[in-house]
């Protein structure tokens, strides 16, 4: 028995120095900033507002389709985050990624078959340059066409954070990648359970 | 069955890794994409086991119209590339070429690839050396990328 129970705590202590050990690089706001209103569309055409970040989490990542290093990393990478925190936060708490497609004209035509790689369930949204330039500032990141060097061939430089977004609709907090699925899931459901409760503190 | 095994293991390791002298590539991959995508990033690991520095200056394939050595970088927040003119593998040293790092930008592939297809790339260096490797079309993992713990095959040997 004796040894059952110091084998247990051995795995144990083994899984918690490994969560331990690596780092979140994550900034949680002091004020949860909100969003402006938006409007654009999502990989089957539905419109995506600011509505639709109402009621569940979501994860939203900027990048475009002709990326081909850091936005299928990230997105792959997310998709480890996506299947770690469903490990740990109740079905209807595991985050919804949004692919924020920033580089509209190139993004719209080829996004449903380009989301659909690395999740059935992630979500592409583009539309209006202006629209899209909305949420960009609101989710205070930043977006930049840098010299064609080909008639579609250009690269867009985009913000490389994560924003985090509660079901009230506000940012809670940004995430850098590349980020240890399992840790970052430590740190999205820790920020679940906070929010739960300032929710209901505030609601006393 | 162990014997399919270790043919099998030998097989990939034969397949992903390439060497010429003092240089050697290992695994060598390039990230699947849907067909609508026409730029694609190529991986491996660069062995230098000379004495003196070598410069990898291009890359090329058949598989695709344009190839170039490309560096992604987060400076302040925002994730750049740069093109790369040349990549020095220190004497005795090894250069990754890994997600969300350096990478080789695959441009215009010549046809559709599907995962475990393979690619046939040209390393070319300074002195003129050229580096024949093949990378396999695969999926990314998702991990942790260049902060990951990769399986080195020791080959070559």
């Amino acid at each position: 028995m004796m040894r059952y129970l110091i084998s247990f705590l051995v795995i144990v202590f083994c899984i918690t120095a490994r969560v331990a050990d690596a780092k979140v690089n994550g900034v949680e706001l002091s004020t949860p900033a909100a969003l402006p209103a938006f409007a654009l569309q999502d990989q089957n055409g539905k419109d995506f507002t600011q509505d639709n970040f109402k009621g569940r989490w979501t994860l939203v990542l900027m990048g475009y389709t002709h990326c081909p290093d850091v936005c299928p990393f990230t997105l792959s990478n997310l998709e480890a985050v996506i299947a770690q925190t469903s490990l740990r936060v109740r079905p209807d708490n595991v985050p919804r990624v949004l692919f924020l497609a920033v580089d509209p004209k190139r993004d719209k035509p080829v996004m449903r078959d380009y989301i659909q790689q690395f999740h059935p369930d992630f979500v592409a949204a583009t539309g209006d340059w202006a629209q899209v330039k909305t949420l960009v500032e609101g989710l205070d990141g930043f977006v930049r066409y840098v010299k064609k060097q080909a008639e579609d061939v250009y690269e867009v430089q985009h913000s490389a954070a994560i924003s985090v977004i509660a079901p009230d609709g506000r940012i809670v907090a940004k995430i850098s990648p590349p980020m240890e699925p399992g840790a970052t899931a430590e740190y999205l459901a820790a920020m679940q359970q906070k929010y739960r409760r300032n929710r209901k503190e505030r609601s006393q | 069955m162990k014997y399919f095994f270790t043919a099998v293991v030998a097989f990939a390791i034969h397949i992903t890794s390439a060497w010429a002298g003092d240089l050697q590539v290992q695994d060598a991959w390039v990230r699947h994409a849907p067909p609508v995508i026409k730029q694609h990033a190529g991986y491996f690991t660069l062995h230098n086991t000379g004495t003196k520095p070598r410069s990898l200056i291009s890359v090329s394939s058949k598989s695709y119209q344009h190839a170039m050595l490309h560096a992604s970088k987060t400076e302040n927040g925002i994730a750049t590339m740069q093109h790369l003119a040349q990549v020095t593998i220190p004497a005795g040293g090894k250069v990754m070429f890994a997600p969300g790092g350096l990478h080789v930008m695959l441009m215009q592939p010549v046809s559709p690839l599907q995962v475990g297809d393979h690619v046939p790339l040209v390393l070319t260096f300074a002195n003129g050396e050229t580096l024949p490797v093949m990378a396999m079309v695969k999926k990314d993992n998702g991990g942790m990328g260049h902060h990951m713990h990769h399986k080195h095959h020791k080959s070559g040997s």
